[in-house]
C-alpha cells in the first residue's frame, strides 16, 4: 500500500503521470498499491522522469516527501532491490 | 574534513560508522534550517510548515512521532535523496551532513523511525515548545553534525 504523509504528494504524482502520459504509473498510483516487481520498476522509472521533467518547478520538498513515500512502499511490498536499481539508473 | 569523489567513496565512509542519521545538503544551504524563501512553501523561523506539527497560530510546535526534519538512516535511502538533490541543483556540490545515533540531542528532540520506511527517520519534537526554541535546538544539532564534502563537483 502506498501510504502518503500529505494529500499533495498523490496530487502531484497524478498530475505528472498525466503530463508525461504514463498510463501505467497513473494506474498504480490510482490503485494505491504495488503488486509486482514490474510495477515497482515502472513506478521508479516514472518517479525519476518526473524529477527530470519538473526542473524549474518549485517542488523539490514535495519530491523529497514523495521519494520516501514510494521507496517505503516498494520496500514494504518486497521490491526494495528494484527501487534501488532505478535509483542507480536515474 | 572528509571528501568523496564518487557515491561509492561516500558509501564506504559511512559504512565505517556506527548507526548514523544523515542529510544531503546543497552547497550553501544550512543542514537543518531553510534560510532562504522557497516559492510555494511556508517557512516559519526557517522551518518548513509541513515538517513539524504547528499550532494553528504557527507559534508553537506540538509533539508528534509522525513529524520532524527528515533524515536518512540507511545508505539506500540516502543515495536516493542525494541523487534527487544532485538533479535539482545542477552544478552545486551536495555535502552529506551526519550525526551518530548515540550523539547527545537537545532536550525534547529525538530520532524516531518513520513507520512507513525503516530507512527514514524524523527528528521529532517529543514535547511542546515555541517555534523559536525548536529553531535554536535545530541549530544546536547542526553545529554538532559532521560533514563529508562532495569533491567531484567542487573540484
Amino acid at each position: 500500500m502506498i501510504e502518503y504523509r500529505f494529500v499533495r504528494e498523490k496530487e502531484l504524482l497524478l498530475e505528472y503521470a498525466a503530463v508525461l502520459n504514463d498510463t501505467r504509473a497513473l494506474e498504480i498510483i490510482t490503485r494505491g498499491h504495488i503488486d509486482t516487481a514490474d510495477e515497482a520498476r515502472a513506478l521508479g522509472k516514472f518517479y525519476w522522469r518526473m524529477v527530470d521533467a519538473s526542473i524549474g518547478d518549485d517542488i523539490e520538498s514535495w519530491l523529497e516527501y514523495i521519494l520516501t513515500t514510494l521507496s517505503g512502499a516498494c520496500r514494504n511490498a518486497g521490491f526494495a532491490a528494484v527501487w534501488d536499481e532505478e535509483v542507480d539508473n536515474a | 574534513m572528509e571528501q568523496f569523489k564518487t557515491l561509492e567513496d561516500l558509501r564506504l565512509s559511512l559504512s565505517k560508522l556506527e548507526k548514523w542519521f544523515a542529510r544531503p545538503v546543497p552547497d550553501g544551504d544550512h543542514p537543518t534550517l531553510f534560510l532562504n524563501p522557497i516559492p510555494g512553501r511556508e517557512l516559519i523561523c526557517g522551518i518548513q510548515r509541513e515538517d513539524y506539527l504547528f499550532s494553528l497560530c504557527g507559534n508553537w510546535i506540538l509533539p508528534s512521532n509522525a513529524h520532524g526534519l527528515s533524515f536518512s538512516a540507511r545508505w539506500r535511502h540516502l543515495k536516493g535523496i542525494h541523487k534527487l538533490k544532485s538533479k535539482r541543483n545542477p552544478g552545486k556540490s551536495i555535502a552529506v551532513y551526519w550525526i551518530l545515533e548515540k550523539a547527545d540531542l537537545p532536550a525534547d528532540l529525538a530520532f524516531v523511525p518513520d513507520p512507513r520506511d525503516p530507512e527514514h527517520y524524523f527528528l521529532a519534537a517529543t514535547c511542546g515548545m515555541h517555534v523559536r526554541q525548536l529553531r535554536e535546538k535545530l541549530i544546536w544539532v547542526a553545529d554538532r553534525m559532521s560533514v563529508i564534502q562532495d569533491a567531484q563537483v567542487a573540484l
